[in-house]
């Protein structure tokens, strides 16, 4: 049964991005179109129980099909032999992939793991809230417990190979995108536009915590596979002045929502990055951060309304991290309401700016924070040290391998279209992290420990950025593949 | 030199990762293949717990699939305290004023059942599961006590002092 919904996911997720980018890509569709599906799902049960519809598999499925059926009605166009070919043929690989993620069943749970499966379980069972749930539901994240709802209405235990499909999805998108942002930034090497993505891809699977993270049944690989789709599609819309690729970017971004408790926070940087892209209209771009970022300030109202003061994480907590994004939002919309805001020459610099200023705030946090904590502060800080510095807990090649070649980076490479928008997101991303860290004194060395595991939901960002850093050539490529 | 740099680098991070693998599995939660049971073989590698007991929470579980559920209270009808999280697969509690003391030979007639026991550190003592029988008319499970013994039964199976429930 689990085909099934694999073939469904892969199908919702076709079915929307082919409204866009058919035209553009037909590949990327198809490496991307099981994870954007299982978004599109989730968005949908996410607007059935925000709604109190009771539910049954039937509603969100409804919802979704009635949504990208409408979509391909009024801007799709009708699909071509060619087209049909393709999705058969990306089918049957997610299938194949599915099939043998099952097979081999590696699945990691642990006790929290459980409450996400159970969660969903219940979810489903009783067709919504119950009192039972408001606890697990501001203890944890959600993302995969309404993927899971699935699995109960379909009579499977649990999905196996929703992880392992993201995780594939990411490697193949790494190269895929990796090798056409590399000719459209004029690199005719074929050896090089294949092999540095290819080799990257290799150093993010040969990574441990990455590689056993696509089978821990967390957010990590799915969450990691959002943030790099994010940042890529809004450079490919930046640099290929193409704002269709903003569809994945904005798929992307809406499901990261209820995949960590603290998304709010760890997707700012993001959401800012991307609003600063200059070459990107300003208009589209208030137009696709601005309902995003409220709906992240809107679904931690929701949160806090359903489970007021209970679970794990404290009111205060969840309104500090979803009011962020929230007040974001709301900033990003008012622009709106004024032509002459929205087109003044001091306005667009005070866009420009706003990554600048996230990183300045952040920092300042931190150094503020460490200096009237410091114990707290420099024990967390020096727990990344142990964590990062201890090879054998998997994650030191990679980051060494990192620092390395962005250290060197300054005197061997240019500067490349979009750069930023991947510098801010990693930066600002790195930045939370540490502000988080500091902030929590039971901080371990461990491979267990959140804030460490977190760390593997940029790698792939941060891999992407180094191959396209060093691979992409001097003298920009006009022509577009 | 701007690709072979990186070129070399990544690939000697690969190597290197690759190398210490077997070192670095030792340090995370086995990836082992389970073939389809991962989530039944966890759930019965907790059969204690403080807080909760998921090989507790599986049987009732398998063995209650809907049924009504009946407790005294809901603090001993949570599945996690903690968490205030009910059991799945059977309803959620009805709250119900009632007497769930058992007598000894009460509860001994109640084991004589075919039963499943776990460990619960929180109500102080063990859960047992009666496994309901294959034509159970009444779907409906009655919570009881005796001492620190915590009791899931059928009603079929209960005292008939319950049978007005």
């Amino acid at each position: 049964m689990e085909f099934i919904a694999v073939i469904i996911a892969f199908m919702l997720g076709w079915g929307c991005l082919r409204v866009f980018l058919i035209q553009s890509d037909v590949h990327t569709i198809g490496m991307f179109a099981f994870p954007a599906g299982m978004t599109i799902w989730v968005l949908s049960v996410i607007v059935t129980l925000i709604l109190h519809i009771p539910y049954s598999p039937w509603v969100p499925l409804s919802l979704c099909m009635v949504g990208i059926g409408i979509l391909n009605r009024w801007v799709g166009q009708r699909p071509r032999r060619l087209e049909i070919l393709h999705l058969v043929l990306w089918c049957g690989v997610m299938v194949l992939i599915s099939a043998i993620a099952q097979h081999y069943d590696l699945t990691v749970l642990t006790t929290d793991t459980l409450f996400i499966l159970s969660m969903g379980e219940q979810f489903a069972q009783h067709g919504g809230f119950h009192d039972g749930l408001k606890a697990v539901f501001a203890s944890f994240s959600s993302y995969l417990a309404f993927v899971q709802m699935a699995a109960y209405s379909l009579n499977v235990e649990y999905f196996k190979s929703v992880l392992p499909l993201s995780a594939s999805s990411t490697v193949l998108l790494m190269v895929w995108l990796g090798r056409r942002l590399l000719l459209h930034f004029g690199q005719n090497n074929l050896v090089v536009v294949w092999g540095l993505p290819i080799l990257g891809a290799a150093v993010l699977v040969s990574s441990y915590p990455y590689f056993w993270g696509a089978f821990y049944m967390k957010t990590a690989p799915v969450y990691g596979l959002m943030i790099f789709v994010a940042c890529v599609g809004a450079v490919l819309a930046s640099v290929e002045r193409e704002p269709r690729w903003l569809v994945i970017t904005s798929l992307a971004l809406l499901a990261t929502i209820s995949m960590r408790l603290e998304a709010g926070l760890t997707s700012l940087p993001i959401l800012v990055a991307i609003f600063s892209i200059a070459t990107i209209d300003i208009n589209v771009r208030i137009r696709l951060i601005g309902p995003i970022s409220l709906a992240f300030g809107g679904w931690y109202a929701f949160i806090i309304i359903m489970t007021f003061a209970r679970g794990m994480f404290g009111v205060y907590e969840l309104f500090a991290i979803g009011v962020l994004p929230g007040i974001f939002g709301v900033a990003v919309c008012t622009l709106v309401l004024s032509e002459r805001m929205r087109t003044s020459l001091s306005m667009n610099r005070a866009v420009m700016l706003l990554p600048w200023l996230m990183v300045v705030c952040l920092s300042g946090f931190i150094v503020a924070y460490g200096l009237t904590h410091q114990e707290t502060a420099f024990k967390s800080l020096a727990q990344y040290g142990c964590y990062l510095g201890n090879p054998s807990l998997g994650a030191t090649f990679f980051w060494a391998a990192a620092v390395a070649l962005v250290l060197s980076a300054p005197f061997l490479t240019d500067r490349f279209p979009g750069e930023t928008t991947f510098v801010f997101s990693i930066v600002g991303f790195l930045l939370v992290l540490a502000a988080i860290g500091v902030l929590t004194p039971w901080k371990h060395c461990g491979t267990h420990d959140s804030t460490n595991r977190i760390l593997a939901h940029i790698m792939p960002t941060v891999i992407f950025y180094i191959v396209i850093k060093y691979g992409c050539s001097r003298k920009p490529n006009k022509i577009l593949i | 030199m701007r690709v072979l740099l990186p070129a070399i680098i990544l690939l000697g991070a690969v190597v290197a990762n690759v190398w210490t693998w077997p070192e670095i599995r030792q340090n995370y939660h086995p990836l082992k293949p389970h073939y389809g049971s991962a989530l039944s073989d966890f759930n019965l590698s907790f059969k204690k717990g403080t807080d909760r007991s998921w090989y507790a929470y599986a049987h009732i579980k398998k063995y209650y699939p809907g049924w009504r559920f009946l407790s005294f209270s809901q603090e001993v009808a949570w599945a996690s305290k903690m968490y205030d999280f009910n059991y799945g697969g059977i309803q959620k509690p009805h709250i119900l004023n009632y007497d769930p003391e058992l007598t000894a030979t009460e509860a001994d007639n109640l084991l004589t059942n075919s039963h499943v026991t776990a460990d619960l550190g929180r109500l102080g003592g063990k859960v047992i599961i009666i496994k309901p029988g294959l034509n159970a008319a009444d779907k409906t499970v009655v919570l009881l006590r005796h001492k620190s013994l915590h009791f899931f039964a059928p009603k079929a199976v209960v005292p008939d002092r319950y049978s007005g429930l």
